[in-house]
């Protein structure tokens, strides 16, 4: 992390806009548990609650990317275990699609992650909000965010 | 006693979940609970779910109704409480209860923790400092403030500083006294102790861990490979061995049904993180024969997991340091296997409270040392209107547990008085239309705590100039009644009509916040929570920040409660009437159990007569009567005023949802059409015809069980030896799972024919006598029954020969192959699932799961149903559809009615309830029909069969009490014709656009 | 199965059998492209006269209208009542089923013509340019499969015969001067068998024909978003670029069979926000353009539909400004459709992915945790 720092001169001030998508279940949960131990990460990661990670509809991680976000990542109940049975088998597939637009536009769809984490997973979350913002420093800001013709 | 003198309240003595399970059951029919908890938190007394449960990561919310429970007034648990004393009669008993509250009144309770930081007292704890005074969050669903008493200087400094005087540190033991109409003992299962587990190293070797310890080392990560470090030295064992213990350690640990897919569970996530290791699994049975275990089983084979059936096992110190060696018979000889890390799965103890709950109530112990109940009943014990459930009555697995909560609910109503409980009607509301939207944004302080990590002045300045906000105020609170009241005013006062409340954990307090916003005259579609303390306050430090954070998350609820439009709950009919499908016992039970509450049943039945299979049960393996209960169960349904038989009858067209369905129903040259609320489909499956294989069909000597067991029954006795094959049809690519019964149904005909003097072998694979039933598998042993094991690959092969048939089998316990020769060969087929429902399915537009019965698929994890749906309260996510006995999967007669009586429990949570609410009030999915094409796809994405489509008017529609607001169909939908109330497009894209402030 | 070989014209052969359909009463209906009375341009016909089927174009050297969404308008409020033929291009056909399966046809009656399908010509170049020519032009390449000029998106087209279809009139692999009636349903089967068509051509040189071309097709497709389209599209600055000339007419959108919305979301008040919304964007981008969400309306239609994409270049036909939407499209289509081996119109049984799932699958699109201690400060 700190070499990463070193090479990326020119980048060091960037601080990365995160948004952490998370279901109302399993993520949300994750995070209250992160709360209870207090558990510390990054300021610059926001969450943005939705019901079931089958419910993050494709426009809302896009408008994100495009009005300013660095990195969106995704965080729900394990597969298997979603509160609501199989949204987050859906929403895989979704986000499998999401990515693959992004890849495929040259987008960049390794700025949008998926992974599951339990009520219980508070460390988990946090680890995820570092490791993802450090992934997002790395890369550097988001080209399609500081356009003005999108 | 008259129905007017019995007491409504029920006491649930313990924590298990079918105690809980029982108290939520009823809830929902309009009956009080009160729960006595010996612990001061929620697992302190580890239940079989929690405990024993295959899985690392935590499932909290599946104990979320609890809290839902508790916050409606419907269940009361009480804390560090026991009983003292139980007296009177069934219906009206009187209990007197020892109980002591919590030092910190867990609901009026803000978890601010400035009592933790006011306490001197520092204390080491396991590596860890804390205070004397200090949360117990394991799981963060319940955080529950506990005092160290050893610590504790009772300096007082504590209760000084808590804002909402929720914390004394007098909390005097109180003796209570209540009249309860039942009592229900659900206490926890005993785990075996460190001496109990001594012959596997356990307490004495360092690297022999219990699989539930290792599950809770990695409760907060997930399971990763640090949870597996080695306690001796933090290494990474390369070579890791799990043993069920239960297996090995008989007469002291009993098994339940969770034990030996735990281990294959436990063996394939270690597998599958480190597929270098070496991993062995050590049991003498595969035990599991709940819904896609065997799939689990071949998935631990493909990943290379080595299982090892010894019959006997031993473990002392391995040759290197801190390695293990497990000594083990396979096939007679002795060998031997070193490991640098061995995991039990531990088995559960007969209850320990058994004499004590004896003495005070009067129930007696089985011959095991569990809680005796009664056969052909749920839960009662052998003293009337004392009930027991969970695993005080032996070992079990999860389904049995959650359904005899359910079931026992159905029991205990005989012995209630008048409903005494229902949910407090939600304030007036006003409404908002023709107003100029309003914003109001409330920011608490939680008692002026968050002062100390946020500028709060600050931040409501920044959010006073932010565009359309109206009116920015900082609260106190509002989750305690005082300050619910309080905000309520401070909203009205403000005469806004938009609110965001800026405050903490939803999860814990959301009806509290939709509640306030209520007081003051609002619907809460109108209003946005977010969480300053979770998101922000104690995830973070850089102040300046966290306000910027801050800003960000309420500029984002701003935009989102601008657009929001208020709406009333929907309502919707619901038929309190109910249709059973097949008149089998299990078919015949749950009638029975719903038409005994005065609700209207229609029972169709293709045969001309009632009982279906059961009709030709005599007894089973444990010596039940079961053509008594049969005939007596036939004798009530067809007796019953609310009861409508119909025999010769068929289902000849049928369709329709939860609460409204239409089956048309011919009997003869009639057709008449019922329509009813909820179906309960018990058609049944079939046994499994080997034709062909083993000579069956072809030589007259080869039978099935069933065939043998009518000829015992005709008083015919086999001249000469008989031999069983076990597994004929059952556990192989084209039905991958266990048929649970045969191996029951082979003991139990194999020791009716060594009575007679017939001499018996079982040609086995797995033998699955789970369960009290091993006792017979010993019974059978000691009277001279042999039994063979071989391998799926490997099938006897049955030879006609002369006049007796000749069998080979390969014995792989000892390597080697026999010959044997018998007058019988006795086929043990497993169940399938009938293949002429297929239409009624499809009418129901049921999914079934890949094997063809009726339930959902959970191949994902190896749970035998889904725990969380179980779990939840809500009996409408599978469309009022409960499938019982074997068209549900294969059991015994018994195990059937168990889910006879679940299903009846189930429909009597929702009979008579003539409107019913979606199950989150306001917050449902809604069609625009404006923009809707009924194109379907939001149809076909609903988990929860909530909508369809109107094919008159061309759109689609919402059946709002099957609607858990999801999303699922907002995201299916591409046009905006389907949405959730409160997160339309307009207001989730201006959300994100403010959350990037 | 049946397979007959018709001699003689192709272009008279294909038109005489639909006209023979039509006469021997075995339909009621046919809908075939049809030039307008003007003559300069082409449009679905809803023909019950026989004789009308004389002057169709059952191959149209453009396409102004996605057949798709013909049928779909012809049968929205229910099934025809009568049975009738639609003639349809290999990509109107596809989207013609993957509307059955999204409920916006109602297939009952209706009898599939499709062909193997040369392309067809950019509209604009077909309107701009000399119709008679070009109808010349087009019909040469009946015979030989090559048409020049084609639409790019065509020349790279790899489902171009009518295999789907309920009859299928195949010019590949057929000798010079006749060409095959294929029935691939029982209802194609009634129909042939209603002309007298019966028996079972040996079609062993059309099937290496098709497979020929469709390899190179496949090869030739790859290597143009690989080589020459994806490097000038791709990226932020060139994807820009590229969007640059829309205007956000949505005329793509409105052509588009597949997108059957009555209200698109990328149109509705989701995206009408307040003023501050703009100025808010606005301040954090230096600027915003206006009209706004131009890359939002195409990557959001693209997470939408791509998937049921099938390629016919309507959109792109349809852009006023030349904007390469329906070869974008393409291009991320046959990304996104490979992750689930996905073919629109394939299968009617065969759910479009976002309704189906597996409980193991696409692990690789998720994101493995390997519990880290580098990055995070916080320890238990």
């Amino acid at each position: 992390m700190e070499k990463n720092k070193e090479k990326k001169g020119s980048e060091e001030n960037f601080t990365p806009r995160i948004v952490y998508a998370l279901c109302a279940w399993c993520g949300t949960g994750g995070s209250e548990t992160a709360g209870a131990y207090w558990l510390k990460y990054p300021e610059n990661v926001r969450p943005f609650r939705v019901m079931c990670t089958g419910a993050l509809d494709a426009s809302y991680v896009l408008r994100a990317f495009i009005e300013g976000a660095d990195g969106v990542v995704v965080s729900g109940c394990h597969p298997g275990d979603c509160h609501y049975n199989l949204g987050n088998f859906r929403a895989r597939r979704r986000l499998a699609v999401m990515k693959e637009v992004l890849n495929a536009l040259g987008l960049d769809g390794d700025r949008l992650w998926l992974r599951w984490v339990a009520h219980g997973e508070g460390k988990k979350l946090v680890d995820t909000a570092w490791e993802f913002d450090a992934h997002i420093r790395e890369k550097g800001p988001n080209a399609l965010s500081r356009r003005w013709d999108t | 006693m008259s129905e007017n003198d019995r007491a409504s309240t029920v006491l649930i003595y313990g924590t298990n979940l079918a105690g809980y399970r029982v108290a939520y059951a009823l809830a929902k029919m309009g009956y009080k609970a009160v729960m006595l908890n010996r612990g001061a938190y929620v697992d302190q007394y580890g239940n079989q779910v929690l405990a024993q449960l295959p899985l690392d990561f935590c499932w909290a919310c599946g104990h979320m109704p609890q809290r839902l429970f508790i916050g409606l007034g419907a269940m009361q648990v009480l804390y560090n409480a026991d009983l003292l004393e139980v007296s009177g009669e069934p219906g009206r008993f009187k209990v007197k209860i020892r109980k002591r509250d919590h030092y910190v009144n867990n609901f009026a309770c803000t978890e601010c923790e400035a009592c933790i930081r006011a306490c001197p007292v520092e204390v080491e704890d396991n590596g860890n400092k804390r205070k004397a005074i200090y949360v117990h969050p394991e799981i963060a669903w319940e955080n529950i403030f506990l005092i160290d008493e050893d610590h504790c200087t009772r300096c007082g400094e504590c209760e000084k500083v808590c804002p909402t005087g929720c914390l004394k540190l007098e909390r005097p033991e109180e003796t209570i006294e209540m009249e309860v109409g039942a009592v229900v003992l659900a206490p926890e299962f005993d785990e075996p102790t460190r001496e109990d587990l001594a012959k596997f190293g356990y307490g004495t070797l360092e690297n022999v861990v219990k699989s539930a310890d290792l599950a809770r080392r990695s409760l907060l990560t997930n399971f990763v490979k640090n949870s597996l470090e080695r306690p001796s030295d933090g290494k990474l064992p390369q070579r890791v061995a799990v043993v069920v213990t239960p297996q090995y350690n008989q007469g002291v640990e009993y098994e339940s049904y969770n034990a030996t897919i735990s281990a294959i569970y436990r063996a394939v996530r270690t597998k599958e993180l480190m597929p270098e290791a070496q991993v062995t699994v050590f049991f003498r049975e595969f035990r599991g024969f709940g819904k896609g275990h065997y799939r689990w089983y071949e998935k631990a084979l493909e990943l290379g997991v080595e299982i090892i059936r010894a019959q006997d096992l031993q473990v002392e110190e391995g040759k290197k340091k801190g390695d293990v060696k497990i000594k083990y018979t396979l096939g007679g000889q002795d060998r031997e296997l070193e490991a640098e890390l061995l995991i039990l799965i531990a088995g559960q103890k007969p209850p320990t409270l058994m004499g004590k709950l004896s003495r005070l109530t009067g129930v007696e112990a089985d011959e095991h040392g569990f809680c005796k109940v009664l056969p052909f009943a749920c839960g009662k014990t052998t003293k009337e209107g004392i009930f027991a459930v969970g695993e005080f009555t032996g070992p079990k697995g999860n389904p049995e547990t959650v359904w005899e909560g359910y079931g026992t609910a159905t029991e205990i109503l005989e012995y209630l008085g008048d409903k005494n409980f229902a949910p407090v009607p939600p304030p007036q509301l006003r409404s908002v239309e023709g107003e100029p939207v309003k914003v109001g944004v409330f920011i608490c302080s939680c008692f002026g705590e968050f002062n100390q990590y946020l500028d709060l002045e600050g931040l409501a300045e920044k959010v006073r100039g932010l565009p359309g906000v109206d009116h920015v105020e900082i609260i106190k609170g509002c989750c305690t009644p005082p300050t619910m009241q309080e905000t309520a005013q401070a909203i009205k006062a403000s005469e806004v009509n938009r609110v965001v409340l800026a405050v903490c954990t939803p999860l814990q307090k959301l009806l509290k916040y939709r509640r306030t916003v209520m007081m003051a005259g609002l619907n809460p579609l109108l209003s946005e929570f977010l969480r300053l303390r979770e998101d922000i306050i104690r995830v973070h430090e850089d102040r300046e920040a966290m306000k910027e954070k801050a800003l960000a998350l309420i500029a984002s609820g701003v935009e989102k409660v601008k657009k929001a439009q208020a709406a009333p709950p929907p309502t919707e009919a619901f038929t309190s009437t109910v249709l059973v499908v097949g008149g089998g016992a299990a078919g015949m039970e749950a009638a029975l159990a719903i038409a005994n509450r005065g609700f209207p049943v229609t029972l169709v039945e293709r045969e001309k007569e009632l009982g279906g299979l059961a009709r030709d049960l005599q007894v089973d393996l444990e010596g039940h009567d079961l053509s008594a209960y049969v005939a007596w169960l036939t004798e009530r349904v067809l007796n019953h005023p609310h009861i409508t038989v119909l025999t010769d009858a068929q289902i000849t067209d049928m369709w329709g949802k939860a609460g409204r369905f239409e089956a048309h129903i011919r009997q003869g040259d009639e057709t008449q059409v019922v329509r009813v609320g909820i179906v309960i489909p018990a058609v049944g499956a079939e046994s499994f015809r080997p034709n062909g294989a083993f000579l069956y069909g072809k030589d007259e000597r080869v039978v099935t069980q069933r065939e043998l067991e009518l000829s015992l029954q005709k008083g015919e006795t086999p001249r000469g030896p008989v031999i069983m094959i076990q597994c004929v049809g059952s556990r192989n690519k084209a039905r991958p799972y266990c048929s649970r019964v045969c191996c029951s149904q082979a003991l139990k005909n194999a020791l009716a024919l060594a009575d007679r003097g017939v001499e018996v072998a079982i040609l086995y694979r797995d033998l699955n006598t789970y369960g009290f039933k091993e006792d017979y598998y010993r019974m059978a042993v000691e009277k001279g029954i042999r039994f063979i094991r071989f391998s799926l690959g490997d099938y006897p092969w049955v030879e006609a020969g002369g006049s007796l048939l000749k069998v080979t089998v390969h014995d792989v316990d000892r390597n080697r192959e026999e010959t044997l020769e018998a007058a019988r060969v006795v086929l043990s087929v497993g169940i399938v699932p009938r293949e002429d429902y297929q239409e009624l399915v499809q009418a129901l537009g049921y999914k079934l799961d890949s094997q063809g019965f009726f339930d959902t698929e959970t191949s994902m994890c190896p749970y035998e149903e889904a725990i969380k749906r179980l779990m939840k309260p809500w009996e409408l996510s599978s469309n009022g559809i409960f499938p019982v006995g074997l068209a549900h999967s294969p059991r015994s007669l018994v195990e059937a009615l168990l889910t006879a009586r679940d299903a009846a429990g189930r429909s009597l949570t929702l009979l008579g309830k003539p409107q019913l609410p979606p199950p989150n009030a306001m917050y449902v999915s809604a069609v625009r029909e404006s923009k809707c094409v009924a194109c379907g796809l939001c149809v076909e994405v609903c988990p929860y069969y909530a909508r369809e489509i109107d094919e008159v008017k061309g759109v689609a529609r919402v059946r709002p009490y099957l609607c858990d607001s999801c999303g699922a169909c907002l995201v299916a939908c591409p046009s905006e014709a389907a949405y959730l109330r409160d997160a339309r497009g307009e207001q989730m894209i201006p959300s994100v656009d403010a959350l990037l402030l | 199965m049946v397979a007959v070989k018709i001699e003689g014209n192709r272009w008279e052969g294909f038109k005489g059998f639909l006209r023979d359909l039509l006469g021997e009463g075995a339909v009621g209906a046919v809908v075939v492209p049809y030039p307008v009375p003007a003559g300069d341009s082409f449009a679905h016909l809803l023909v019950k006269e026989p004789s009308r089927v004389d002057h169709a174009w059952p191959v149209a050297p453009v396409m102004t209208v996605q057949g798709g969404r013909v049928v779909s308008r012809l049968t929205r409020k229910g099934p025809v009542e009568v049975p009738t033929v639609v003639v349809l291009r290999p990509c109107e056909l596809a989207a013609m089923r993957e509307l059955i399966k999204l409920n916006q046809v109602k297939p009952q009656g209706l009898l599939t013509v499709s062909f193997d399908c040369p392309g067809a010509y950019p509209l604009r170049s077909y309107l701009e340019g000399n119709g008679e020519e070009i109808k010349a032009a087009f019909l040469n390449a009946l015979k030989d499969f090559r048409l020049a000029g084609a639409r790019p998106l065509c020349q790279v087209c790899i489902r171009f015969t009518g295999a789907w279809a309920d009859i299928e009139v195949g010019f590949l692999g057929a000798p010079q001067g006749s060409f095959y009636l294929i029935a691939h349903t029982p209802q194609g089967e009634k129909a042939l068998e209603a002309l007298g068509y019966t028996g079972q051509e040996d079609l062993a040189e059309r099937e290496k024909a098709v497979e020929e071309l469709t390899a190179s097709r496949v090869s030739e497709r790859e290597a143009y978003f690989r080589e020459e389209f994806g490097p000038q599209v791709a990226g932020p600055e060139a994807l820009l670029a590229t969007f640059h000339n829309c205007i956000n007419c949505h005329n793509c959108m409105r052509v588009c069979p597949i997108c059957f919305c009555r209200e698109c979301f990328f149109e509705s008040n989701a995206l009408k926000v307040a003023p501050h919304n703009y100025l808010m964007r606005a301040r954090r981008k230096g600027g915003l353009r206006f009209m706004p969400d131009t890359l939002l309306f195409h990557t959001g239609r693209m997470n939408h539909m791509s998937l049921s994409c099938v390629s016919c270049g309507a959109c792109e036909d349809a852009c006023p400004n030349a904007v390469p939407v329906s070869r974008l499209f393409a291009m991320v289509g046959d990304r996104t459709r490979a992750i689930f081996q996905y073919e629109p119109g394939r299968d009617l049984e065969e759910p479009i992915p976002f309704l189906d799932y597996r409980e193991e699958e696409l692990q690789e699109w998720e994101e493995p945790y390997i519990q880290s201690t580098t990055h995070c400060p916080s320890s238990l």
